[in-house]
């Protein structure tokens, strides 16, 4: 790091550059915090408002402290939201959703950086094309779909279409497997690795920060997912967490139990939260490319 | 590193899935077995989410051999979620309605009318309240049972105190008289407001309907096929609105201030920030909840030049019980329904409704009377009630809403005159109703 | 890497010609070993994507109300939508405005934090947790405290702007400011693009950096020379990714305006949204038909951009075969 060789001068001289560096770190140190004070007052404020008592909730201007702290907020939530079966439910679908999304995402991602076929730009860009029709419009057909299926009332619309690939992480991963280096795969082929061995023992440990991220928003995506379960699960003991968050809000204009509902977010956000801690180490400067290649 | 992270995720997940076991409440009647499982959709969220578990637990007790699934969703995910129902077959056996939504439904036979099975139990329609009857009518068939009453017409809530500090007496009668009242009670510098005395725009439904409505004139013909606002009550109305807008130093101010009223249960009344707050009636047990100290009174809102002082404010929509077509069990539906907005007796429509201190539909269930007991405000609320008047809904009603509050912002931003913007809505609604009536009529 | 886009370039031209009969046996084996890992894509499409979509597309010639089938007439609410829906243009600017301005802020700052937080920072785990934080707060909940910060009077935002001497912005009651404020709302994700970047920062070997310091580069050099050129295939991606998904900006619109103030935040999947599930009639197919025009926009979008992609992508795995 800190091998300069420039010609001695002023500005090269130890000491200007250990106090620029100082000063850099400063700025770079007060530059985070003004950032994650933006980014954290809205939820601080979401914390807070969750031991509020509901009148001083939507009380301006913005009130930070709780008058009253109301810990009952949150045992009051956890009886409107049936905790234990939602939470269940919600863990199930969004895990198993979470190894669909992996295994396949993965795979078919190596299919388009690694292999040439015919058509394959144009399928590629099918793919992404699978993400340009709004919800609304394929809303009825799918639901009419599933329903003559029997798969209304069950998990499966939530679950098996994520064994077939999800063009965003398939898109992240194929660009992460496109940067890999082609001499690591041609080494692997000389010594005679068939091509599911390659894929498995050296392109996914390789692709380890790619899946990490799609692991990241998989998870977080089944888990606040509102309108597939809300659509598809009317059986109560199917419902999710985050439909339970709407049973807070009531009819336009007739109020809801705001400081309940913001309770019921604080709790939901923290799975998310550590899952996110503990996946985010994987994401260490330069990483083992390097490593392998040296 | 993958692994640890795997396993310690494993480990929080299932102790997180084990603890909370003990708290589990069930939304279902755990005790409940039935031939029939009915599946019942209804919108009412938050505190009534305990009252409709009640409810439906009582009616599954008095009908053996029945069992409800009962299942809360949100409002403005409704049509959503039954249309996509409907279109695959496989509706709800009852689902709470929008009376403003009926039209459609009706007319396309998509749930089922009500009337034989009234006349084969003997369900009169002389129970409900003629007003509140009135809106599950349509083509000459009862199309839903109505609960709760029409909650959303027009009340004026005050503060007494404001009205003392401005040395008002009485609440205005006229728009005029409105309109001075409410500059008197208006504080702010002139471009930045402080406290409004009244906010024409907030009115509950649809506000342009509402006076339109107070001043005289039902916006659509009997048949519901002609609009009628391009006239002179139509023009007044606008007058009024505008007028009342430029007290509160225009539009923009105005909404702007409007935003700390929100959607939460201390309304911009509670706080103060507003002298008169015209909201519907569920606005009773805001102010009992979070408002204790606060000194208020009950009027009907004021009326209009062309108007006259038997009609007040606009009732319009509220809400009712319904079945779809191809629900799965008809028969044990109706009897749902008819616990959910006739039953008097157990645990049922008046009861329900007791619980919230609200208007009921029923004639012999006073909705005020809560163990006995009526509340101290019950004549003041339903006196203004007998003022109220229904407007009829149009078939393409939600639509024809956003071209009305489109129209009244045109000239409130002042982007058109009264004339032009009256003439263009009424244009655009009645090209909207005519291609309805040629495809449904 | 002069070569290796030459030889890019050269490899492209060649895959135009490709037909499979003219393949060789080794690329043939290649090209099903690439059918086959794709295969479960290419199985999902049939089962779940094909059939909505010739379904939403063959319902935007129908008049449908969603309880009663649907009746064919042509290509007349194209014609409709071209000629006689003035909220069509107006949704459609209002969202090109939101895509221009929620594209940009999340591909800089996005960047920008990973980059920061690829350093050797102190807390680097908090940090970054910090900053992904509000991406993964439910939306619903996201919607009522953004409603609170984005007060007209007495937001959070306001409070900040009025106590630093500027004046107040009267966000969601003003037409002319109410976009502004679902763009300033929309940096709560950004964290979503950051962590897309840092995994792609990873992917960066170390030697670059070193064989650039050893030639003297600084580090503004080194961002330009090294870092950005190879992180382009992570910034095609985040760009693409992202005008696909605002496009279809909905549901905090849908729950905290409604379109309102004067349509000003009327965005085209709200206008849709509106024909299918709000008014009644129900006009499902007219709004199928809105949503293939919507189609038909973001893929020439994002054609143009994979089209030019060859131009300024520059992977490092590519040009070694």
């Amino acid at each position: 790091m800190t091998t300069e060789t420039a010609a001695p001068s002023l500005l090269a001289s130890a000491p200007f550059i250990r106090l620029t560096r100082i000063i850099g770190r400063a700025l770079l140190y007060l530059l985070l915090i003004l950032m994650s004070l933006w980014f954290l007052a809205p939820l601080f404020w979401m914390f807070m408002s969750s031991f509020m008592p509901l009148d001083q909730v939507g009380v301006f201007p913005v009130q930070w402290i709780p008058r009253v702290w109301q810990p009952e907020n949150y045992s009051e939530a956890l009886r409107f939201w049936n905790f234990g079966t939602t939470f269940r439910n919600t863990m199930f679908i969004t895990i198993i959703s979470l190894i669909g999304d992996i295994g396949s995402c993965t795979l078919v991602a190596y299919g388009f950086a690694r292999f040439r076929f015919p058509f394959r730009d144009a399928l590629f860009l099918i793919l992404l094309a699978t993400l340009m029709l709004p919800f609304a419009v394929r809303l009825i057909p799918v639901y009419a779909a599933y329903e003559a299926i029997g798969w209304i009332d069950t998990f499966y619309p939530l679950i098996v279409p994520n064994f077939f690939g999800n063009a965003f992480y398939i898109f992240i991963c194929r660009q992460f497997f496109l940067g890999i280096p082609q001499d690591l795969l041609d080494a692997a082929k000389i010594d005679g690795a068939s091509e599911i061995r390659i894929f498995t023992q050296v392109m996914v440990p390789l692709a380890k920060p790619a899946i990490v991220v799609i692991a990241i928003l998989s998870f977080q995506n089944s888990w606040n997912d509102f309108l597939g379960p809300l659509i598809y699960l009317k059986d109560p003991d199917l419902h999710t967490l985050a439909i339970g968050l709407y049973k807070f809000t009531s009819l336009p204009g007739q109020g809801g139990i705001y400081n309940q509902q913001m309770a019921a977010s604080t709790l939901m956000v923290v799975p998310v939260l550590i899952v996110f801690f503990m996946f985010q180490k994987q994401f260490i400067q330069g990483a083992n490319l390097s490593g392998m290649k040296g | 590193m993958i692994k640890r992270a795997t396993f310690l995720l494993l480990v929080s997940v299932i102790m997180l899935a084990v603890l909370p076991l003990s708290m589990t409440v069930s939304a279902q009647n755990p005790d409940c077995e039935g031939d029939v499982t009915l599946t019942y959709w209804h919108h009412w969220g938050g505190n009534r989410i305990p009252l409709q578990e009640q409810q439906v637990a009582a009616f599954e007790d008095a009908n053996p051999g029945i069992c409800v699934d009962t299942i809360f969703l949100p409002w403005d995910n409704r049509l959503q979620n039954l249309l996509a129902a409907i279109a695959a077959g496989n509706p709800p056996d009852v689902t709470m309605f929008g009376r403003h939504d009926l039209p459609f439904f009706a007319a396309t036979e998509s749930i089922i009318p009500l009337d034989d099975y009234m006349a084969a139990d003997g369900i009169d329609p002389a129970i409900f309240h003629p007003s509140e009857f009135a809106g599950t009518q349509f083509n000459g068939k009862t199309w839903l049972l109505p609960l709760p009453g029409g909650g959303a017409f027009a009340i004026a809530w005050y503060n007494i105190d404001h009205f003392a500090e401005a040395g008002i007496e009485n609440f205005p009668e006229t728009w005029d008289e409105m309109l001075e009242v409410a500059e008197a009670l208006r504080t702010g510098d002139g471009s930045f407001l402080e406290r409004v005395g009244f906010n024409a725009q907030s009115v509950t439904g649809f506000p342009f309907l509402a006076w339109l409505n107070a001043n005289g004139q039902t916006w659509i013909s009997d048949d519901l096929r002609t609009i009628t606002i391009n006239n002179e009550a139509g023009l007044q109305t606008l007058e009024f609105m505008q007028a009342m807008a430029v007290i509160n130093y225009g539009i923009e101010e105005l909404n702007a201030f409007w935003e700390m009223a929100g959607e939460f249960d201390q309304g911009p009344l509670i706080q103060g920030l507003v002298s008169i707050e015209s909201n519907g009636s569920w606005t009773l047990f805001q102010l009992e909840d979070h408002a204790e100290t606060l000194s208020y009174d009950v009027a009907p809102i004021p009326y209009g030049p062309s108007g006259s002082a038997d009609r007040r404010g606009g009732a319009h929509g509220g809400w009712g019980y319904m079945i779809p077509k191809n629900a799965a069990h008809p028969d044990e539906a109706w009897q749902l329904v008819k616990w959910l907005t006739t039953e008097i007796e157990g645990k049922g429509a008046c009861w329900f409704i007791q619980q919230q201190q609200r208007p009921s539909p029923l004639v012999d269930c006073n909705g005020y009377e809560k163990d006995g007991v009526e509340h101290p405000r019950a004549q003041a609320i339903l006196g203004v009630a007998a003022l109220d008047y229904l407007v009829p809904v149009a078939p393409v009603q939600p639509e024809a809403n956003q071209i009305l509050n489109r129209m009244v912002d045109d000239v409130l931003f002042g982007d058109k005159t009264i004339e032009a913007a009256l003439a263009d809505a009424e244009a655009e609604v009645q090209e909207l109703l005519d291609a309805f009536w040629e495809e449904y009529g | 890497m002069a070569t290796a886009f030459g030889s890019q370039f050269s490899a492209l031209r060649g895959k135009r010609r490709e037909r499979w009969h003219n393949l060789s046996p080794m690329r043939k084996r290649e090209a099903k070993m690439g059918l086959l890992f794709i295969s479960p894509w290419i199985v999902g499409v049939l089962l779940f994507a094909l059939f909505p979509f010739i379904a939403s597309l063959l319902l935007s010639f129908t008049k449908y109300n969603i309880v009663q089938p649907p009746e064919w007439i042509g290509a007349e609410h194209y014609v409709h939508i071209f000629t006689d829906d003035p909220l069509f243009l107006k949704s459609l600017r209002n969202t090109g405005v939101y895509v221009g301005g929620s594209v940009a802020i999340r591909i800089v700052l996005g960047f920008a934090l990973a980059l920061l937080l690829n350093t050797k920072v102190r807390l680097l785990g908090l940090w970054r947790t910090l900053f992904y934080l509000p991406s993964v707060v439910p939306i619903v909940a996201l919607s009522v405290i953004w409603l609170y910060v984005l007060n007209a009077r007495a937001g959070l935002l306001n409070s900040l702007l009025y106590s630093i001497g500027l004046p107040r912005v009267r966000w969601f009651a003003d037409p002319d400011y109410a976009m502004l404020a679902f763009l300033i709302m929309s940096t709560t994700w950004v964290g979503v693009t950051m962590v897309i970047f840092l995994a792609g920062l990873q992917g960066i070997p170390e030697e670059y950096y070193d064989a650039a310091k050893i030639d003297g580069a600084n580090m503004f050099q080194r961002l330009r020379r090294v870092t950005i050129p190879l992180m382009t295939p992570t910034i095609y991606l985040n760009v693409l990714i992202n005008i696909i998904g605002a496009f279809q900006v909905f549901a905090q619109i849908f729950i905290m305006t409604g379109g309102a103030p004067r349509d000003a935040t009327r965005t085209y999947v709200l206008h849709l949204f509106d024909h299918a599930f709000q008014y009644l009639p129900p006009q499902m197919g007219y709004s199928s038909a809105l949503a293939w025009i919507l189609f038909m926009i973001i893929f020439a979008f994002t054609a143009v951009i994979v089209a030019t992609s060859q131009r300024w992508v520059f992977y490092q795995g590519e040009g070694g075969d």
